[in-house]
Order: structure tokens, then C-alpha cells, then sequence
């Protein structure tokens, strides 16, 4: 388990890091250099792995009792290969993704791979149609890949599709095999690949599902380090870094960053007091703020506003607020989606139905701060998406209509996650 | 009818397990099916059409630029000119049919043609 949990934590992390690499060294050197391109990653690699085996092993957690419900584990093996054949067919139907998949994530890899020291043209004014201004993790780990091969290859796109993919479903059933038994994390896996849109949308090649593994990653870490709070702080300077990464990887991870770092402090303070929350605050930040830093810089320095609200007026901003239509068409929407947004039958609704008949985890006897996290943090998102559409520029009902799935997608295994650590093991024994 | 908390837990379990497989195998059968339809986006047949544009980086080279305007007589805003742009990268597929070298897109010319204009035409 320990080697699934490690794997699924830092594989992911470290495409995040090469295309790190691949941007200071456009930055630096105008081109893609070996010794940032290659041996930076590599040595942070080495790093990670040796920091991942020092300490996860040592963190405290229930000892798994010995569940032999193979036929659970039969299913999640079911639930996975099917997953995977749907994954290579919708890859092989579509070697460049859907459309976002192509016209911006793709395109802009494909722009900077072959125009060389010109690499800044992908952020032209002339096709503000592909959002120059979105991050660039997915297309730079693109370019990365391609430039350790030395060609250009669909293989390469799909490969980081697949990497998040199937690391969101690893990371989610391993963390909670390792914080509530074997048996909720196979079950935790087996609900969201029972998540058909979570599957065509990993296969689509676009920025949503790799966003949605750094929340659940970050969200992981905070659980983990609960689990022996103070002996592993390197935990949350990881969970900082992989906050800092989903910024790196969409706009969405700059109110992530704020939400989680809100969420935590609320969660914290009460227990432990002022300090140690500073302190672990700190940490947290310490992890974030070089992602950070060069999402700003992109933002700031490389490419045109963004058109969500840059082009916002202050009495359009209060005119907006001031329309009860819009508050209410946005809940409607939001409640749509909670229900319908798996597009399978094993949703929201399910859920609800599970945990009234299991009930709530008995908890008194252990803290629940990673879990608090958890909800915190997706409500301050819930609620930064809703302010979003409310004050956004574009028509609302289409703008809900093409983003609004994507954006529940992302919180998708984030919300499993504190789920499965919140509701009651079938068998009462965690 | 009140059960017991080892039967709502088992209810629970399999209503999740079978809610969970079912849309995982109706998606892999749909997907199945799927398998031998077109795509949409049939970058194919769309990347030989490039090949009738000539060498566009060796021309804009000559004329020391990097972009292309775009014109056509079809539904402005369509799916042709984005993946006219993503097929030409890096090369920059301006929406604008009044620079001096354009990539037509014409229902009547069979697919995209390059078009250079001499200035005053």
C-alpha cells in the first residue's frame, strides 16, 4: 500500500515539476535546456522518493485489520479494467482530445515545442480564442515528454491523461485503505470509477482532471499529517507544493489556494491555537509559493488578461449583484449538477442514501482536522464558483452550461475523499 | 419494518457497488460502440489538405513574419479555423482576411487554399 500511496502521490508531482523546469528554462535560456529539463526533476525524484520512504511509513495509522472481502477487490479490479479499455477507446477515437483538449491544451504545446526561441507567440493577442493566459502545467509536462523523446507524438498528451487519471483513483483508494481500512478504499476507488464522466473527461485531454488530483492530493497530505501532527512537516510544504501546482495547472487553483489555506486556519485555530496554526500556515506556504510565483509571472508578464473579469465594470459588478434571477438560476444549476454531475447512477443522491443508512463515523477518539479541511475547503470553493458566475461577463446560462460539470469533476474526488473518511465502515470496527 | 444496523450497512454497500458497476460497464459498452464512428474533428483528413498549402514558413520567412490571415465563405467562427490554427502552429492563423497572405477556406475550391495579395489588391 505504501508503495501505491508514494507512487500515486509523487508521480503526478513530478510531471508538475518537470514542466516547472521546462518554463524557467524557456524563461532563462529562450529554449529547453537538459540540465533543467532533465536533471533538476530527476534529482527532485530522488528527493521525493527518499522523503516519501522516510516517512510515510513512520506516520501512525489504524493497523488494516485483515478484511477478506475479496469479492470487493474483485470488483474494483472489474471497475478498473473496464475504465481502462474506455480510456484507450475514447484515446484512440480522439489521439488529440476533445475540443479544449486540442484548441488550447494541445495547441499551445504544440506552439511551443516547435517555434523555438519564439515560444512566446503561443501567447498572442491573435488567438485570445485559446486563452493564452490559462497555466501551463498540462502543456508544458507535453513538452516535456516530447522533448525527452525528440518528436512530436500524440502518445504523449494521452500518456499525462492517463498518469492523472489513474493517479486520482489510486491516490483516493490508497489514502483511504491507509487512514480507514482495505475495504473503504477499494469502495472509495470503485465510486468514482463508477463516475463515467470522470472517465471520458480523463480521457479528453483536458486541464480538469489533473486540477482535481493536486486538490485531492493537497487534501490527502493535510490528512496524512494529522495523523502524527508535528513529526512530519515536510508533509505540508507538500501539500503547499501541490496546492501551488494546481494554480500552475488552472485559474480554478488560484481560489483553491486561498480556499484551502482559509479552510485549514478555520480548522486549526479552535484545536491547537494561534500559533501552531501560523506555524503550519508558513509551511504550507514555504511549499506553495515558487508555483505560485510562476503563475503570476506568466499572468503578469507573458499574456493578455484573462477575459473573465478583466473587462468587468464596477457598475456592471453591482448590477449583476444586485439580480435575483442570477442567484437563483446559479442554485438551480448547482443543484443540477450536484445530482446529475457523475453522469452515472452512482452520485450525489447514492451517496446521500449510503451515508443514511451507515451513518457517521464514531470520531471522538481522534481528531478530525484533515477531514474538516476537507469540507471546508470545498464549501469556500462552492461558494468562490458561485461569486464567480454571479459577477462573470459572459451569458450565464451559457457560460453554466459549458463549464459547470467540469468544475464539479474537479471536486469530484476531493469530496469522496472526506466522504469516505467521514461516514461509517460497513463493518464497525474503524 | 426496522432492520438492523448489519443490514442497512450490507443495503448500503451493494446499493453503492451496483450503482457504481452499472454505469461503469453501460459506459464501456457505449464506448464500444462508439469505437468505429467518425470523429468529429477529423484532424486527418484536415492535416492533407496542409499539404496543398505549399511551404507557408518558407513564404512568411521571405516576407519576415510569422502570421496568416484566414478567410472563407462558411459560418464565421466555425471548427475550420481553430483547427486550421492548431494543424499550422506555430504559425499565427489571424481571423482576418485582410493581410497580404490568407489561408481561403471556400465551400466551392474542395478544402483550404493559400492566397498571397500583392498590395492594392
Amino acid at each position: 500500500m505504501i508503495g501505491i500511496l508514494s507512487t500515486a502521490l509523487l508521480l503526478p508531482l513530478l510531471m508538475g515539476l518537470c514542466s516547472m523546469a521546462m518554463f524557467i528554462s524557456l524563461i532563462f535560456l529562450n529554449r529547453p535546456s537538459p540540465l533543467f529539463v532533465v536533471l533538476l526533476p530527476l534529482s527532485f525524484c530522488v528527493l521525493a522518493v527518499y522523503a516519501a520512504l522516510r516517512w510515510l511509513p513512520v506516520i501512525g495509522h489504524p493497523a488494516a485489520r485483515a478484511q477478506r472481502e475479496r469479492y470487493i477487490l474483485i470488483i474494483f479490479i472489474i471497475a478498473s479494467a473496464a475504465a481502462l479499455a474506455i480510456f484507450v477507446f475514447i484515446s484512440w477515437r480522439q489521439p488529440n482530445g476533445d475540443w479544449d483538449g486540442w484548441a488550447i491544451w494541445n495547441m499551445r504545446a504544440r506552439f511551443i515545442f516547435r517555434s523555438g526561441e519564439n515560444w512566446r507567440d503561443s501567447f498572442s493577442p491573435l488567438i485570445a480564442w485559446s486563452h493564452p493566459d490559462y497555466p501551463l502545467l498540462v502543456p508544458l509536462s507535453v513538452v516535456w515528454l516530447w522533448t525527452v523523446i525528440g518528436r512530436e507524438t500524440t502518445v504523449a498528451p494521452m500518456l499525462i491523461a492517463a498518469i492523472f487519471s489513474v493517479s486520482t483513483v489510486a491516490l483516493l483508494s490508497a489514502s483511504i485503505a491507509r487512514l480507514r481500512g482495505p475495504t473503504q478504499g477499494l469502495l472509495a476507488g470503485i465510486a468514482i470509477l463508477g463516475a463515467p464522466f470522470f472517465i471520458q473527461h480523463g480521457a479528453s485531454q483536458y486541464a480538469d482532471i489533473p486540477l482535481g488530483f493536486f486538490f485531492l492530493e493537497t487534501i490527502v497530505l493535510f490528512a496524512l499529517y494529522e495523523q502524527s501532527p508535528g513529526t512530519s512537516p515536510w508533509l505540508l510544504v507538500m501539500s503547499g507544493l501541490t496546492a501551488g501546482l494546481s494554480a500552475w495547472t488552472k485559474n480554478e487553483g488560484l481560489l483553491f489556494c486561498l480556499s484551502v489555506a482559509v479552510a485549514r486556519l478555520v480548522a486549526v485555530i479552535p484545536r491547537r491555537g494561534m500559533r501552531p496554526a501560523l506555524r503550519e500556515t508558513a509551511l504550507f506556504i514555504a511549499g506553495l509559493i515558487i508555483p505560485l510565483a510562476m503563475t503570476f509571472y506568466l499572468k503578469i508578464r507573458l499574456v493578455p488578461p484573462g477575459d473573465l473579469l478583466s473587462s468587468q465594470e464596477p457598475s456592471m459588478l453591482m448590477d449583476h449583484l444586485m439580480q435575483p434571477s442570477r442567484y437563483a438560476l446559479i442554485m438551480k444549476t448547482f443543484l443540477r449538477t450536484a445530482i446529475q454531475g457523475t453522469r452515472g447512477a452512482a452520485g450525489l443522491p447514492v451517496l446521500l442514501i449510503y451515508f443514511l443508512l451507515l451513518g457517521r463515523k464514531d470520531g471522538k477518539a481522534e481528531p478530525r482536522l484533515g477531514a474538516r479541511t476537507a469540507s471546508y475547503s470545498i464549501s469556500l470553493m462552492l461558494a468562490g464558483y458561485f461569486l464567480v458566475y454571479l459577477v462573470d461577463t459572459y451569458d450565464l446560462q451559457w457560460h453554466l452550461s459549458t463549464s459547470i460539470d467540469r468544475l464539479f469533476i474537479q471536486l469530484w474526488p476531493t469530496f469522496l475523499f472526506w466522504f469516505f473518511l467521514e461516514v461509517r465502515t460497513h463493518r464497525t470496527e474503524l | 419494518m426496522k432492520f438492523s444496523s448489519f443490514t442497512r450497512s450490507r443495503i448500503g454497500l451493494w446499493l453503492l457497488i451496483a450503482c457504481a458497476l452499472f454505469s461503469n460497464l453501460l459506459l464501456l459498452f457505449r464506448s464500444t460502440r462508439q469505437l468505429f464512428w467518425k470523429d468529429n474533428n477529423d484532424y486527418a483528413a484536415y492535416q492533407q489538405q496542409k499539404s496543398r498549402l505549399g511551404d507557408i514558413p518558407e513564404i512568411l520567412r521571405a516576407r519576415h513574419s510569422r502570421i496568416v490571415g484566414y478567410d472563407t465563405d462558411r459560418r464565421p467562427g466555425t471548427t475550420e479555423y481553430f483547427l486550421s490554427q492548431f494543424i499550422l502552429a506555430p504559425i499565427l492563423v489571424a481571423d482576418d482576411p485582410a493581410r497580404p497572405l490568407i489561408i481561403g477556406n471556400y465551400h466551392n475550391a474542395r478544402g483550404i487554399v493559400l492566397i498571397e495579395r500583392t498590395p492594392g489588391q
